[in-house]
């Protein structure tokens, strides 16, 4: 049942990307419409990081991507048939590399948040 | 009408290399491609090997690729294909061992690994004096993806099984939904364990071109997406799991009208 | 020298009736006993999957049903030709066969509140015929098949083709295969054997069988020296599809539809008033066929004049759920649909009635060896089998011949390979010296073409002493010029000619059995409908036609019918 639940992850973490892009496509590019004018700005920036909700919205976000990436990534790896030892390396290492990814991308905002 | 036919040959003893023999054919109405591959074979060149036995759809043996897709050839009327070049080559994505014949081996052996079978505890325990429930409804549940004829069309139509030789692919997905669906078993979770784990279930990309191409209609695409929500929600604990219908009591009398008895003994 | 492989027990076949011995052995010994299952196709490639229909068994005691009358029926069918033992026997095993396969997932078809459904067939006087929609057989093989998988004590041989049996003293010592896939000859020894390798329909043109059926086991057999019965029975179904010859069931008259001359009567009312259609198949297809010759048929170019079969008045609902078969077939070779259009149908070749004679256990008269399935005579059918009772057959004989053939082989039986090892050398040259290196002008494919054009012309529905004479000339001819018959494949590799070539070396041995054996019947009686006799005549003709090897030909004698129950009376429908 675990390759399910995984699975389910996958399907999960899509879905959360299609509203987290909604709002991302929101803020970054349609900002206009709201009087903000250069939201890749360091102080517009940082004035979003530390607003609660964004902060919420960075972690769920970043989660939900490296996950689904890494999750299609190792779908592609698996299709040239390593065979099962150096299947396990790849899973393991692409395990290893989605939580460096996520917890460096979660210190940096939460560094910015309590900043 | 006369057509050219080219058909891909291979044969390991007398060469490494494939090549493309050309025959002309005399094609008439209604005259299907395994048709004229058997006039082929027995007028103008017999080395041309190919399987096929029940000339009628239902026994799987003669799936080849027809002008580069994958057909049953005694399903295939050349005329709906083709007026002027008939192109005949084995199945993708099962190796190839002479002309249009390829190894089934690795493709039976995937159908096992997902426990084609009812699996029940009292299995048993069960005597044989009445049948177990189904409502025909129960049937209809499953029994479209028990068409499957094992003739490997949906396996060379997939783009998973193209580039994953390990991917379990349509064929054993279907038939592991179809077991598992069944008001008979009760084997949902050692078949969705041998179905999802490794190269399984998860694999499968939604391209439902096993689907486009089953001649016998079994829908493959739709039973792996079937599966893949009742897994989920069993995973989440959000589907019941059932207990497998049981025996039927037996029935009242309850006698047809107008059917006589045996006739009495003549001897003795 | 070829390898040499052993089992407890080989099976050669894997339709129903290998399957179901295959599984059968399996459970008796608790998956003990180790199988060797050849097939000169892949599993699941069989004829049996072709089995239309229904499966008949006495389901329905409390309906009125019961395996007496089952037999009776059985009985009555076979023109009395049936050993009523072995009818007995059958009839009571069916019931609990049709529960089994229910146990192992087969999908058939059910009634609203749950149970098993059951349709009527011809000469069956009750609707007993358990089906799953028109492709019974099919899911028969699927389920076999997929149960069989539960076990691991069984080694697939698909695509080896016995060559010959080998059989010493009485007693079965091994056999040779050739392994289609790297063109090998290797020597199988078993404690036991089963043949259960089908019929010989492929010895007509016109005929519902799938082109691997070429009564390979029973030719086998033949050449051992086991007894062949009753080959001259062939059956006639009613309704082949034209051109094709593909099977129309009889489900189609089961479920209601008419079978329509030219001038538009239903003239099975003429012939069988009380069962019209649904009569037995030896006088529906003499019906169509005398329609036909009498010029109330339609025309077809090729000369295959046909009836129709009516299923418009069904409807598409029911033609949909309980034909759907039928109409993909009609639909994807005639582009005709069935729910508007009537089907052009003509008596074709569908079933050997004759086989391997065995007891009623399924043994042979040689010591190791059993048959089972459309390749065995056990006799049930006797001059003409019932629908719906092949299937059955199989699964009956299959358990008991599997059941009898492990108990034997995890018990009594031997391995004497030193025997058999003997015979491999001759049968090597045979086949790698003389008949692949053969250079002669005949071809194959012009000879096989040649007998299925004789037996369909000669021996056909009704046939006559000149045409039964004029067809065994035909065939001694074909034999003595099939010794000129040369191979241009030469590949090891799946050389498909070569299988066609043995093939053919069997049919030409078992046509020369049924014309001489047809020759010699001087009655009609079932399948065998003769013009210039056409009552049966129990007085003379009561008997099993035995058909033995000799190197001058068959050697013929009579086997008596086991009649324990009702004696012959007149044959009324």
């Amino acid at each position: 049942m675990n390759s399910v639940r995984c699975w389910f992850l996958f399907l999960l973490a899509g879905l959360i990307l299609f509203f987290i892009m909604a709002a991302h496509m929101a803020t970054f590019h349609l900002s206009h419409f709201f009087g903000i004018h250069e939201p890749l700005s360091y102080d517009s920036v940082m004035a979003r990081s530390q607003q609660a909700l964004f902060l919420i919205f960075y972690l769920i976000g970043l989660s939900a991507a490296v996950y689904h990436g890494l999750y299609g990534f190792r779908r592609i790896l698996m299709e040239l048939s390593l065979g099962r030892s150096l299947e396990k390396l790849v899973t393991a290492g692409l395990c290893v590399a989605g939580s460096v990814m996520v917890l460096v991308g979660m210190a940096a905002t939460v560094m910015a948040f309590l900043q | 009408m006369k057509i050219k036919v080219k058909v891909s040959r291979f044969d390991p003893d007398k060469s490494p290399e494939r090549y493309f023999s050309e025959y002309e054919l005399e094609v008439s109405e209604g005259m299907t491609v395994l048709d004229g591959l058997i006039w082929l074979k027995e007028n103008a060149d017999p080395t041309i090997s190919f399987r096929y036995s029940c000339r009628m759809g239902v026994c799987g043996s003669c799936a080849m690729m027809i002008n580069s897709y994958p057909h049953l050839a005694c399903h295939t009327q050349i005329l709906e294909i083709t007026k002027s070049v008939l192109v005949l080559e084995p199945l993708c994505n099962h190796a190839n061992v002479r002309d249009l014949i390829c190894d089934f081996s690795a493709f039976f052996e995937k159908h096992r690994t997902i426990k084609p079978h009812l699996l029940r505890e009292d299995a048993e325990k069960l005597d044989l004096t009445g049948e177990i429930s189904q409502t025909p409804q129960e049937l209809e549940s499953y029994l479209q993806f028990s068409y499957c004829i094992k003739c490997g069309i949906c396996v060379a139509a997939c783009p998973t099984c193209a580039t994953d030789k390990e991917y379990l692919g349509p064929q054993a997905l279907a038939q592991a939904y179809r077991y598992t669906q069944d008001s008979r078993d009760a084997g949902g979770d050692k078949r969705i364990e041998a179905a999802a784990e490794g190269h399984g279930i998860h694999h499968c990309h939604y391209a439902g071109a096993c689907s486009e191409a089953c001649p016998k209609g079994v829908d493959p695409a739709f039973a792996i997406q079937l599966f893949r929500k009742q897994m989920v929600l069993r995973s989440l604990g959000l589907k019941e799991t059932r207990p497998p219908a049981g025996e039927m009591p037996p029935m009242t009398l309850n006698p047809k009208p107008n059917i006589p008895k045996p006739p009495e003994p003549t001897i003795k | 020298m070829a390898e040499i492989i052993k089992h407890d027990l080989l099976i050669l076949g894997s339709g129903l009736a290998g399957l179901r011995a295959a599984v059968e052995a399996s459970i008796q010994t608790s998956g003990k006993i180790n199988i060797g299952l050849i097939s000169k196709v892949q599993l699941m490639r069989s004829h049996s999957v072709c089995a239309e229909g229904g499966t008949a068994a006495a389901l329905r005691p409390e309906e009125g049903d019961s395996p007496g009358l089952h037999a009776w029926d059985s009985v009555k069918g076979s023109d009395f030709l049936a050993d009523q033992d072995a009818v007995s026997r059958f009839a009571e095993i069916m019931p609990s066969e049709i529960l089994q396969l229910d146990r192992w997932g087969i999908p058939w078809s059910r009634r609203l509140d749950g149970r098993i459904d059951q349709r009527p067939f011809g000469g069956h006087s009750f609707p007993r015929a358990v089906y799953a929609a028109d492709k019974t057989g099919f899911f028969e093989m699927q389920t076999l098949y997929d149960n069989l998988l539960r076990y691991n004590n069984f080694k697939r041989y698909d695509e080896w083709f016995a060559t010959k049996l080998i059989v010493e003293k009485g007693e079965f010592k091994g056999l040779t295969a050739l392994n289609m896939a790297n063109g090998g000859l290797y020597l199988f020894c078993a404690k036991a054997l089963l043949i259960a390798s089908g019929g010989a329909g492929r010895l007509f043109g016109f005929t519902t069988f799938s082109h691997s059926v070429t009564g390979d086991g029973i030719a086998m057999a033949y050449r051992a020296g086991l007894p062949i019965k009753d080959l001259e029975f062939m059956q006639f179904h009613p309704t082949g599809l034209v051109p094709s010859g593909i099977l129309m069931t009889e489900a189609c008259r089961g479920e209601g539809g008419y079978l329509v001359n030219s001038k538009g009567e239903r003239f099975m009312d003429k012939y069988a008033s009380k069962l019209k259609e649904l009569a037995p198949r030896d006088i529906v297809s003499r019906s169509s066929m005398t329609e036909i010759e009498e010029g109330r048929g339609f025309k077809e170019p090729s000369g295959l004049d046909f009836v129709h079969l009516d299923l418009r008045h069904l409807g598409a609902d029911k033609i949909n759920e309980r034909l759907p078969l039928i109409r993909e077939v009609c639909l994807n070779f005639l582009n005709l649909d069935p729910i508007d259009k009537p089907i052009p149908v003509r008596p074709v070749q569908h079933y050997t009635m004759g086989g391997i004679h065995t007891d009623i256990n399924g043994a042979a008269p040689v010591k190791g060896i059993w048959a089972a399935g459309e390749a065995a005579c056990v006799s049930l059918h006797g001059g003409n089998r019932l629908g719906a009772n092949s299937t059955a057959e199989c699964l009956a004989w299959g358990k008991i011949a599997g059941a009898e053939a492990a108990k034997w082989a995890v018990s009594g039986g031997a391995i004497c390979e030193q025997e058999a090892k003997n015979a491999v050398p001759e049968e090597e040259k045979r086949i790698f010296q003389d008949i692949l290196k053969r250079s002669g002008k005949e071809n194959v494919y012009r000879i096989r073409a040649e007998m299925r054009e004789t037996m369909d012309k000669n021996l056909g529905v009704f046939r006559t002493e000149e045409s039964i004479k004029s067809g065994l000339e035909k065939i001694k001819e074909l034999q003595a010029r099939f010794q000129q018959a040369s191979i241009q494949d030469k590949s090891r590799t799946y050389n498909t000619q070569l299988i066609h070539y043995l093939e053919l070396d069997g049919l030409l041995d078992l046509a020369e059995i049924l014309v001489r054996g047809a020759l010699q019947r001087k009655e009609s009686r079932g399948g065998h409908a003769r013009r210039d006799f056409p009552k049966r005549d129990d007085d003379n003709f009561l008997w099993h036609t035995i058909a033995k090897y000799t190197d001058k030909g068959p050697e013929f004698s009579t086997l008596p019918v086991s009649i324990t129950t009702w004696k012959p009376v007149e044959r009324k429908y």
